[in-house]
């Protein structure tokens, strides 16, 4: 009973930390309607920035809080709200969720950066007045933790003061009501939202400094997850509700002491040692399900400014076609380690291209897709090793790849469950918390697992011994094992996939799944079964992901399980992918490739260019270098507001010039084969080949465009000039509206096609 | 007329590159209610957004008290005595009636007197004043709306489809008020599909067509054209 009383405090204490940061959560999201998932990255900085005031520079703690609280994330806020969440109004559920990714990506790159880029020092923070305790019910409670559980009763009295009592809290909540009517009452609303975002920063900088104790030596992404763990108390609150979300916290801490309890601190059951880490995203995954079941709704809540084009079957093919052959021209040019940058960068387009089934047609979120690489690792493990892993498998089987896609799939129709009942944000943090809960009880698992089935005894290994390795293919007599072999095995893969994916989105199913997107009333109203729908589309997507995910670990030989598994990656790869343009299968190719290039070739080039001119070494390496690799992939995500649509949009905008001059466009062509085989023979530096290549990618339809700048004009006033509503209305049909229409309806010109 | 108020001055307007509003040009007096008819998609909406600030024009100009207020935020027009009541009961459905009649505040007013008006022209929201907005009848959502407008004074005040979805007897009693209103010097325009509803109180209608306005004139002048305008003539 001691013990009992005891781990129960400790839990109420712990309770009153997740209080904290949950309510900063539920301020932002019922003030501004966006949930802040950098939440947690906000904690982390404003922790590192308190270190930094209190233990490097010696402030007063007073002093240090104050200016953490008070003046540091209030702004940190602030500048979050005017610089990126304004530019959110009229994008979809799906941009504004990426968007707060990107910014915690960019917050923990740039903490990463300022603190921990150069030396291994360990940053550690200490409670408040040390290790000062008194005794209550026998158990020893510092005043660290006696003040976090003070200030979280005063902050929920004062929210609740601010947010019913006051005008400035009823104008916050009146703001995510009706923005606009807001404003036609006289209200500001730019201002309130300003205001609750700082509140809710300066929130999460309390928690922040309040939990980074724990953790001992400060670590970015641990505090972050750290957090994270608080957000299933606001999710019980169901983001709205103050007093729910503090009984959330307060679940949350006992579950955490509790367990600590009954496990000896996880020490008693081996193969449930991680479970503690596990139990936030158990517990938000359950209040996710335990929510009200969504209402279907209508289309007139959905009219976003994201638009994708679809392309047709005999332009898939085309550029199918065009991509395999480029690569194999590519590749034989390339050095072995450019190789291994682009094999990196075409597994993660595969990787994305799961997504824009799933998310670009479907309108479905999955924030787990790394999950899915290793469930599927795994599972083809398993088949081709066996149990005892002893036996080493020289290449990757096909059955093993089968059973890998089947395993995900059913996987994805479990994962689905929640998106019968959920959707948009409610629906990434379930995905989100699978991935974590597979990720501690499944990946992290170095326990066999022992099986009595029918008498028979059958042992799965996860990663047993911390990583597992995954042999290449050889299949239909070729050996995938070379580094470029698997490159173009990976092309056409892609090219395949890209191909069938874009055939069921123009097939009967994929207007199904689309019409699902737009409006599931309209859908539920002509009989589609939106259940089986989206069941189908979950197991798609997530055999498809586990194809990649093979694939990908494929490409890396050797897969160990302390890293990418653990969220971040999966977040990162949906970010960019929905930066790359979520509904097109090229925005997946250009995502994968530019995460590759961001991550690893930007950083390798500017670590050349520093040792090449030793006088630059600070800007190439210092700034250029260490920006491109920690801020770089998080700042195209935050711009994503100004062109929700992606980068694939934007490129076939600038190359549509191109189109309407062949001629120009052939012999821009040709020049490039001209210039590789150059290359290929030697006569050219793979440098100038990229340079020139690349260079010439942006300049060409600039130049193509200012040479036929009068015949574009004169096609654009042709188009715009007139005013389709009025033909046949206000005037007699003419046969120069024909052009018009046909632009306008996607006919093909000419005698033969458009409207009659 | 009496002294104009409100003008529109050849105002074109719209949504991205599509124009909606082809050379708008209106004017309402002091005191005068104005009503703005016409068929569903002719532009009626999206004038008085034009109005009140939510959307910017293209070309043209927007004259309150002879002043351009053409590219003027929403929420100073409000401060400066422009009332709009929107199409769909404007009232903010999760917060309660008081909280609702808390936001007319912004405009200056202060909630004592704004509840005062409130709750003495509609009794019935004084029993509701901690329901929540959201889950009123319409036509209380209605009074809502409504009496936020008298609450605060304004020069100018803008109804979007006062009839939506309200019973008869209802919408005689809020353009009722709108005529008492109007009596007292407050400039109205209003724009209705429902044309019946509103041309008893109306001193002046015009009917709009395909982002035009056709035909200005007294309600007894128009009666015909109005026909021939929903019938899907060329007015």
């Amino acid at each position: 009973m001691q013990d009992f009383l005891a781990y129960t405090v400790l839990g109420l204490c712990l309770g009153s930390v997740y209080a904290i940061a949950a309510t900063g959560l539920v301020v932002t999201y019922s003030t501004s309607g966006v949930f802040n998932i950098a939440h947690g990255a906000v904690a982390t900085m404003s922790a590192l920035f308190y270190w930094q005031l209190r233990f490097d520079w010696h402030a007063p703690a007073p002093i240090a809080i104050f200016l953490t609280v008070c003046v540091f994330a209030p702004l940190l806020g602030l500048v979050l709200e005017v610089v990126v969440m304004r530019g959110l109004r009229g994008t979809s559920e799906v941009t504004r969720l990426v968007t707060p990714v990107a910014v915690l990506l960019g917050i923990n790159g740039a903490a990463t950066w300022i603190w921990f880029r150069s030396s291994n020092r360990a940053l550690v923070p200490k409670k408040f007045f040390g290790e000062s305790n008194v005794k209550v019910l026998g158990q020893a409670v510092y005043y660290h933790q006696i003040i976090g559980v003070l200030l979280s009763i005063v902050i929920a009295g004062a929210l609740y003061v601010l947010l019913y009592r006051t005008r400035l809290g009823v104008t916050m909540r009146a703001t995510v009501d009706d923005r606009s009517l807001l404003m036609l009452n006289g209200g500001r609303p730019d201002r309130v939202s300003m205001a609750s975002w700082a509140i809710g920063a300066s929130l999460a900088g309390l928690a922040g400094v309040l939990l980074s104790p724990q953790l001992g030596a400060l670590q970015v992404f641990a505090l972050t997850l750290l957090v994270f763990d608080a957000y299933p108390a606001a999710v019980a609150g169901r983001l709205r509700s103050v007093p729910l979300t503090y009984v959330g916290a307060m679940v949350l801490g006992l579950s955490k002491l509790y367990f600590d309890w009954i496990s000896d601190a996880g020490q008693r059951w081996l193969v449930l040692r991680n479970l503690r880490n596990a139990i936030p995203a158990l517990l938000l995954f359950g209040a996710l399900l335990l929510l009200p079941q969504d209402r279907l709704r209508g289309a007139i809540v959905t009219r976003t400014r994201e638009r994708f084009r679809v392309p047709t079957m005999r332009e898939a093919v085309l550029w199918g076609g065009v991509l395999v052959a480029a690569m194999a021209m590519l590749q034989s040019i390339m050095s072995g380690s450019a190789v291994i940058s682009l094999a990196n960068g075409v597994a993660l387009s595969l990787m994305a291209l799961s997504l824009v089934l799933l998310t670009g047609y479907a309108g479905e979120i999955n924030l787990a897709v790394f999950t899915f690489a290793g469930v599927a690792v795994i599972a083809a493990w398993q088949f081709d090793v066996g149990p005892t892993g002893l036996a080493t498998q020289k290449s990757l089987s096909v059955g093993a790849v089968l059973l890998a896609m089947c395993v995900c799939s059913l996987v994805g129709g479990l994962i689905a469950l929640p998106a019968l009942r959920l959707r948009g944000l409610y629906l990434g943090l379930a995905t989100f918390a699978f991935g974590i809960i597979v990720y501690q009880l499944v990946i992290l698992q170095t326990q066999p697992l022992h099986f009595n089935i029918f008498g028979g005894k059958f042992t799965v290994n996860l990663f047993t011994n911390g990583s597992l390795t995954v042999p290449r293919p050889h299949w239909f007599g070729i050996n995938f094992a070379g580094q470029r072999a698997f490159l173009m095995l990976m092309t056409v893969l892609f090219a395949v996939l890209g191909i069938g994916i874009i055939a069921i989105r123009r097939s009967a199913y994929g207007r199904m799944i689309v019409a699902m997107k737009d409006s599931p009333a309209a859908c539920a109203t002509l009989g589609l079964n939106l259940t089986r729908l989206k069941l189908g589309v979950f197991m798609v997507s997530s055999a498809i992901a586990g194809l990649a995910g093979l694939m990908w670990a494929a490409e890396r030989r050797t897969l160990p399980n302390n890293a990418d598994f653990d969220g971040f990656q999966s977040l990162l790869l949906f970010m960019i992918a929905v930066v790359g343009g979520i509904g097109y299968v090229s925005g997946a190719f250009i995502a994968g490739i530019f995460l590759s290039v961001l991550s690893v070739v930007m950083p390798d080039v500017f670590d050349k260019l520093g040792s090449d001119y030793p006088s630059l070494h600070w800007l190439f390496v210092t700034v250029l270098g260490n920006f491109s690799h920690y801020v770089g992939p998080a700042l195209v995500g935050i711009g994503l507001g100004k062109n929700p649509s992606g980068i694939a949009q934007q490129i076939m905008d600038g190359f549509r010039p191109l189109k309407k001059a062949p001629g120009a466009t052939a012999i821009w062509v040709a020049a490039i084969v001209v210039l590789w085989a150059a290359t290929w023979r030697g006569a050219v530096s793979n440098w100038h080949f990229s340079l020139i290549s690349v260079g010439s990618l942006f300049i060409v339809p600039r130049i193509i465009m200012s040479v036929f700048e009068d015949r574009f004009a004169e096609e654009e006033r042709a188009v715009a000039g007139e005013d389709l509503d009025l033909i046949g209305i206000d005037r007699a049909f003419r046969s120069s509206d024909r052009q018009v229409l046909d632009t306008a309806l996607g006919l093909p010109a000419g005698p033969s096609g458009g409207v009659e | 007329m009496s002294e104009t108020v409100l003008e529109l001055l050849d105002v074109r307007a719209g949504y991205g590159t599509i124009e909606v509003l082809h050379g708008v040009s209106l004017a309402v007096g002091r005191g005068e209610v104005l009503a703005l008819l016409g068929p569903n998609g002719g532009g009626k909406s999206t004038t008085l957004k034009v109005i009140s600030g939510l959307v910017d024009i293209m070309s043209g100009d927007v004259h309150l008290a002879s002043r351009s207020v053409a590219g003027v935020s929403a929420d100073k027009l409000a401060r400066l005595g422009l009332c709009s009541i929107p199409e769909g009961k404007g009232v903010f459905p999760n917060l309660t009636v008081r909280e609702n009649l808390m936001m007319a505040t912004h405009t200056g007013a202060k909630l004592g007197d704004v509840e005062e008006v409130a709750y003495t022209r509609f009794p019935r929201l004084s029993d509701r004043r901690s329901q929540l907005a959201g889950t009123m009848s319409g036509g209380e959502q209605q009074m809502l709306a409504m009496s936020r407008a008298l609450a605060t004074n304004p020069a100018v005040l803008l109804l979007d489809e006062l009839s939506m979805g309200l019973a008869p007897l209802v919408v005689a009693r809020l353009y009722e008020i709108v005529a008492q209103v109007a009596e007292t010097g407050v400039s109205v325009l209003v724009v209705e599909q429902f044309a019946q509803s509103v041309l008893g109180i109306a001193d002046r209608a015009a009917i709009m067509l395909s982002g035009r306005i056709t035909r200005v004139g007294a309600p007894a002048e128009l009666a015909e054209e109005l026909s021939s305008a929903y019938l899907g003539g060329k007015g």
